[in-house]
Formats: structure tokens, sequence, C-alpha cells
């Protein structure tokens, strides 16, 4: 068949294992063009030279930054590719035993990736496109000017930006299909739904203690932070101190991931009442035997939510501190708008590295979903077994993140000096209604996705 | 009343557009209690569609089945799971245990899925267990258990939830003959002393001689039926050799 014909057919027929990584590179197109295309949206100002020149000074701040922003997505797609190709091992394995050569195999890959790269890149321009005329109207009352002539700005550059970027990204993709395709040797990919379990116990006892330790390593690393703040950034003999709080809040939040499991859900297993009661049997012991690993992943989602959710209120804090006060330096401005950015994005990794691992999950689970039907468990009770195991892998890094952002909103409020004035309570509610809109959409989109799979 | 099963009529056709195969073609029987009965044909003959039929998994074309006076034909799919749950057992070929659970675990889910009291959990696991003599493996994985000791959980889960008729799909295919043996003892015993019915599809005839009775299917037809009556199991078995062999050469 047509290298073509069937990559076309195979984007259709895994368009839903295609939508998380669809929906990822489209929202982090379009985060990347609208902060890329802040200077364009000038022309629509009344600005002053001053005001001309502070924008342009943070617009380059912004272009610079988004090299680091571009990476952390090239990563993101790069791992949600992985999903991908690991989901379709068995489907590559009979294409090889079909006869098709590993070149034409990547060659239909590469085909792939560029179709539902295209599209994505296009629609996240798009939506860029749209978002950023409303971002413009913000720019404009952060340096307090008038509108004067609204016009549809669309930035040629931010777009050329934005091509190059992903398209560097999706060219890494490529040389890793190619790379993993030449690899995999002809079982392996057969045989790649065949995985055994391992059981780790832990006594409970050591889950308790390693609970203990790591709250008080928490509580410790909370009280240097907040006795400390960031002095020192400025205080030589006080920078050891952060170090070790940033140290202990590390690795007390891996510790508590780590024995959260044994801890917790052998501590729910005692309590016949709720161990006993439909499914829950089997959704207790897929979260434990899932936790042992997955500590990591929850550890890494907690801190980038930690920071993205410190990241979007401080950028919300210090604009509507702006607002009040008009006479402020544009180089708050500037910190403003880079902390919402890199929050945003820390927030789409995060959502996105938590999408991609239910969603394999859940497919890796098949077959025992299915088995669950055949032994007379109604649709719904499989469906809240998923949703329960889901909304667990999505809360419990979300519930930390949180506790840690009130020590961090606090002490970055100290260093901008401005904690007279910032309403941290109202700007952590927009953090708030950022966070459900994007880290709850996905969410519902993982569970949907997830759902149609057990099916 | 004394059937638990009644198959009427049954008809499957799978397909559509050209090629049609009529897995089952008009086949009626009954199962009374606590007959445990076999059932034998050729690969094809469609034994496997027919339990799968009973079993709600699979919808029949036409006909009817009836479990303890209920048609299930003609259940919707809330009512399905419902029944399937309550009333019925299975036990596959290849043991279906779930990996992530302990014996305990897996026999105690049957009971929490058809929404068996918590406070009687745990006795009845291990009055099961205790029957089957699995009762010292109740910790243990699947993956540390002997296929045979697999099967026999597999089995406690089957008959744990008291069904009306439990569905067994080639049971020994994957064992070894000292296990099939034993599984094949505690099905007796299952019969026996718990009053279960069993249905069950085999090709080997010496699983077979455990039954009460066997029906030889044949293109998805019953072509005959063999009861034991007071013949002894070695009796029987030659008996059953008898009717393969006028059956044709592969009634495997
Ligand atoms: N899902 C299916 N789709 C189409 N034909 C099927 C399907 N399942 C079984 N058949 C056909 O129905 C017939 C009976 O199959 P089956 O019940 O599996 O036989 P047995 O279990 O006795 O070996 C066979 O001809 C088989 O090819
Ligand atoms: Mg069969």
């Amino acid at each position: 068949m047509n290298i073509f014909t069937l990559a076309f057919r195979n984007v259709r027929k895994s368009f839903r294992d295609y939508g998380i990584y669809f929906l990822t590179i489209m929202i982090g197109v379009a985060l990347f063009y609208i902060f890329n295309s802040l200077e364009s949206q000038s022309v629509m100002m009344d600005l002053t030279q001053d005001s001309r020149l502070a924008l342009l000074g943070i617009s380059q701040d912004m272009n610079m930054l988004s090299g680091f922003v571009a990476a952390i997505l090239g990563f993101l797609i790069v791992y949600a590719n992985a999903f991908l190709i690991r989901r379709r091992k068995k489907e590559l394995g009979i294409y090889m035993l079909l006869g098709m050569k590993k070149g034409k195999i990547s060659a239909v890959l590469l085909v792939e990736t560029f179709l539902v790269g295209l599209v994505s890149l296009a629609i996240g321009i798009l939506l860029g496109v749209f978002l950023s005329q409303g971002m413009a109207l913000i720019t404009a009352k952060l340096f307090s000017v008038s509108v004067s002539h609204f016009a549809f700005v669309f930035s040629a550059d931010a777009a050329r930006t934005s091509v190059l970027d992903f398209g560097v990204a999706f060219v890494v993709v490529v040389l890793f299909n190619v790379i993993n395709i030449n690899r995999q040797k002809l079982l392996n990919l057969i045989n790649a739904e065949k995985r055994t379990q391992q059981f780790h116990k832990i006594p409970m006892a050591v889950s308790i203690l390693l609970f203990i330790l790591s709250a008080i390593m928490l509580g410790v690393a909370y009280h240097i932070m907040l006795t400390n703040g960031f002095a020192g950034f400025f205080d030589e003999s006080k920078r050891v101190m952060q170090l070790i709080s940033v140290i202990l809040g590390v690795v007390g939040t891996m510790l508590f991931f780590f024995s959260l499991s044994g801890f917790l859900l052998r501590l729910i297993s005692k309590i016949k009442g709720v161990y006993f009661k439909g499914l829950n049997i089997f959704t207790l012991k897929q979260l434990s035997s899932k936790m042992h690993t997955a500590f990591l992943s929850q550890t890494f989602v907690c801190l980038m939510l930690f920071l993205s959710i410190s990241g979007i209120s401080v950028g919300n804090a210090l604009s509507s501190a702006l607002r009040d006060n008009p006479r402020e330096t544009t180089a708050s401005i500037g910190i403003a708008y880079m902390s919402f950015y890199i929050g945003m994005v820390f927030l789409l990794t995060c959502a996105s590295v938590l999408a991609i691992t239910q969603l394999s999950e859940a497919s890796d689970n098949q077959a025992r979903y299915k088995l669950l039907g055949k032994l007379g468990a109604p649709a719904k009770m499989l469906s809240k077994s998923l949703f329960t195991q889901i909304l667990v892998y999505f809360l419990l890094p979300l519930v930390l993140a949180i506790a840690h952002s009130f020590v961090g909103i606090k002490v970055m409020c100290m260093l901008i000096d401005l904690l007279g004035d910032l309403n941290i309570f109202a700007t952590s509610i927009t953090a708030g209604g950022m966070l459900v809109l994007l880290y709850g959409g996905y969410f519902l989109v993982t569970y949907l996705n997830a759902r149609k799979m057990i099916r | 009343m004394r059937e638990i099963l009644q198959v009427r009529d049954l008809e499957k056709i799978y397909g559509g557009r050209g090629s049609v195969t009529k897995a089952l073609n008009g086949i009626s029987f009954d199962v009374d209690k606590g007959e445990y009965v076999g059932v034998m044909g050729a690969s094809g003959s469609g034994k496997t569609t027919l339990l799968n039929c009973i079993s709600t998994i699979d919808n029949a074309t036409s006909g009817s089945i009836h479990i303890e006076n209920v048609d299930i034909t003609t259940l919707r799919s809330g009512q399905l799971s419902d029944f399937r749950c309550r009333k019925l057992g299975f036990i596959f070929q290849d043991y279906n245990l779930l990996d992530t659970l302990t014996a305990f675990e897996n026999i105690a889910l049957a009971l929490t899925i058809a929404k068996v009291s918590t406070r009687d959990v745990t006795r009845r696991v291990r009055v099961i267990a205790e029957n089957l003599g699995i009762a010292d493996i109740l910790n243990k994985y699947p993956i540390q258990m002997s296929g045979g000791q697999r099967q026999r959980v597999a089995s406690a889960r089957a008959i744990v939830t008291n069904p009306a008729l439990v569905l067994a799909d080639e049971p020994t295919g994957a064992l070894d003959s000292k296990s099939s043996q034993a599984l094949l003892e505690s099905f007796r015993a299952m019969v026996k002393e718990l009053q279960s019915t069993i249905l069950m599809v085999t090709h080997d005839p010496f699983s077979a001689s455990y039954a009460d009775r066997i029906l030889f299917i044949r293109d998805g037809r019953l072509f005959t039926e063999l009861i034991r009556g007071r013949d002894s199991r070695r009796v029987f078995f030659d008996k059953i050799m008898e009717v393969m062999t006028v059956l044709g050469g592969e009634a495997a």
C-alpha cells in the first residue's frame, strides 16, 4: 500500500490516541505564539516612546525565554510520541511480520508525524492569533494606554518562530522513531503487551516512618523559607539555609509520594466496609501496584505544578498591582508576563504528562477491564473505578502543590516587596481558575479517552 | 422446577455480506439442577459459541435461553451484567485471574461485584477455599501459583457467589494430567456437596468422563447425547470414545 494512504488511514484510525498529542501541541503553539507576538500587538496602542522601548525590551526577554519554553514543549512532544509508538508496537510488529521494510515503516511514521504536526501547528497558530488580540488589550491596560486603532494583528515573526521551533521538535521525533524502529526486534514488538507485574512490598511500619519523615522534612523546609524568604539572594550567609530548604522540600515531596502508597492504601484496605465494596479491591490494588513506580512522575508533576501555581499567581498579582499603581516600573510588567508564561507552560507540561501516563496505563489494562466485564461488573462500575484511579493521580500532586504554593507565593511576595499591596487571595483565585480550566480539562479528556479504551 | 437451563432452537449466525457462518443451527437441550454436563464436538462445531450465548457474552440470532425461568435473550445490557454476576459463574481455559490481586482478592472480587454484604465476604471466601483445597495459598499472587492452583482459584471465584449455573470452556485445556484430575475431582465435589450445576466444554474424553451426561455437537446441532447412569468412569470413557469415532476422525 502507498505510504501516504497508509499514514493517512493510520492517523484517522488512531485519532483518539492522537487526541492528547494534538491538544498539547495546539495549546503549546498558541501560548508560544501569544508571547512571541507581544511586539506586533503594540501597533494598535498609543504608546509613548518610553513605553514602546520598554515593551520592546519585554518582548525580547520573552523571545529569549521562548528558547527554554520550546525545549520543554519539544520534550513533551517527544514524550507523547513515545507513548503513541508504545501503544502501537503490536501494529508495527505486524507490518514487519508482513514483510514491510523498517525503512518503509519509518517513512509511514514520518508522514504521520508530519500530518499531525502540520494540522496541530496550524490550529495552534490560529488559536494563538485569536487569543493574542485579548492579550493586546491586557497589555494596553497594564501600560495604561488606550487602544485607539484596534486591528486584527497577525505577527508573521511569531508564526515563523513557532513553525521553526516546533519543526525542530518534530525532526527530533522523527529521528527518535527511526532509531526506535531500527533497534526493535520483531519478537519484542509482537510480545510488547505481555509484561509481568512485579510486587515490591515495603513493610507498613517503614511506610509510616517514611511518611512521618517526609512530613517533618516538608515542615522544616516551609519554616526555613517563611523565616528567611529569599534573603539568600542578597545575603551570602543565608544562601546555605535556603539551599537546604529547597533540597528538603524536593526530597520531602519525593518521600511523601513514595510512602503514601504503602501507607494510605493499606490503611484503606483495613476498612472492610470500603475495601469490600464494588471494584474497590481492584482499584486500590491498581493504585498501590503502580505507586511504587509512579512516585517519581508524581514528584515531578507536583513540583512543576507548584512552580506553575506560584508563577501564575505572582504574574496576576503583579499585573493587578500595576493596574492600581500605574507609575510602577515596566520591569514589573516583564516579571509578570514571564511568571505567567512559564506558569502556563509548566501547567501544560504537568497536565499532559499525567494524561499520557494515565492513558498508557488504561491501554495496558484493557484486558483486565474486559475480564471484569465478563465477571459481571457493569459498565458504570468499571467507569467509576477508572475515574477514581485517574482522579487520584491528578489530585494527589495537586494537593501537595497547593500546600507548597501557599508558602511559595508568600515568599515571592516578600521578595518583590509588594506584600502590602498584593491581594494574594484574589490572584490565587485567578490562578485557580486557570488551573481548573486547563488541568481540569486535561483530566476530563483523559478520563473520557480512557473510558472509551476500556469499553 | 428441576430445569436450570432450557435452550430452545438456538441459532447464531456470524458475518453478513457474502460469507455467512451458521455457528449454531437450531440446537435445543435442558440441564437439570445439580447436573454435571459435558459438551463435546469437533473444533468449529459451535461449542464456544454455545457457551458464549448462554453466558450472555454473545447475543443469539434467534431461539431462546431460559436460566431459572428467565429468558436471557430478552434482557437489556444493564440487567445482563446484573444477571451475569448473580446467576452465572465462569471458568476460562486460560484461568483469567487478575495478576495484580492475590487469590483471596480474586475470589472476593466476585462477591463484591455482586454486592454481597461486606461482612460476609471474608467468611465465604474461606469456606470455598477450604472446599477446593486452596486455603493455604489465599495470600499468593497468580504468578506464584501452579497452573492447577490457578484454575482452582478461578473455580472458587466462579462458584463463591452460589451461581445457578457454572460455565466452563475447556477448563483443563492448559493443565497437565495430574492437575486436570485434581480439578475434575473438585468439580465433582462442587456438584455433590454444593449442589452446583456445571456445563463444561471439553475436547478431552478423559475430562468428559467425569460428567453425568455428554452432549455431542456437530455443525451447530445436537448430534447425540450420552448418559452415564450407573456406569463406572472407565466404562463411560469407553462409550465416549465410541461416539467420538462415529462422529468422525478429528472429533477433538
Ligand atoms: N466471532 C466470529 N465471527 C465469525 N465467525 C465465527 C466467530 N466465532 C466463531 N465463528 C465461527 O463459528 C463456528 C463455530 O465456532 P466455535 O463456537 O468457536 O467452535 P468450537 O468452540 O466448537 O471450536 C466456526 O466455524 C467459527 O469459524
Ligand atoms: Mg472453542
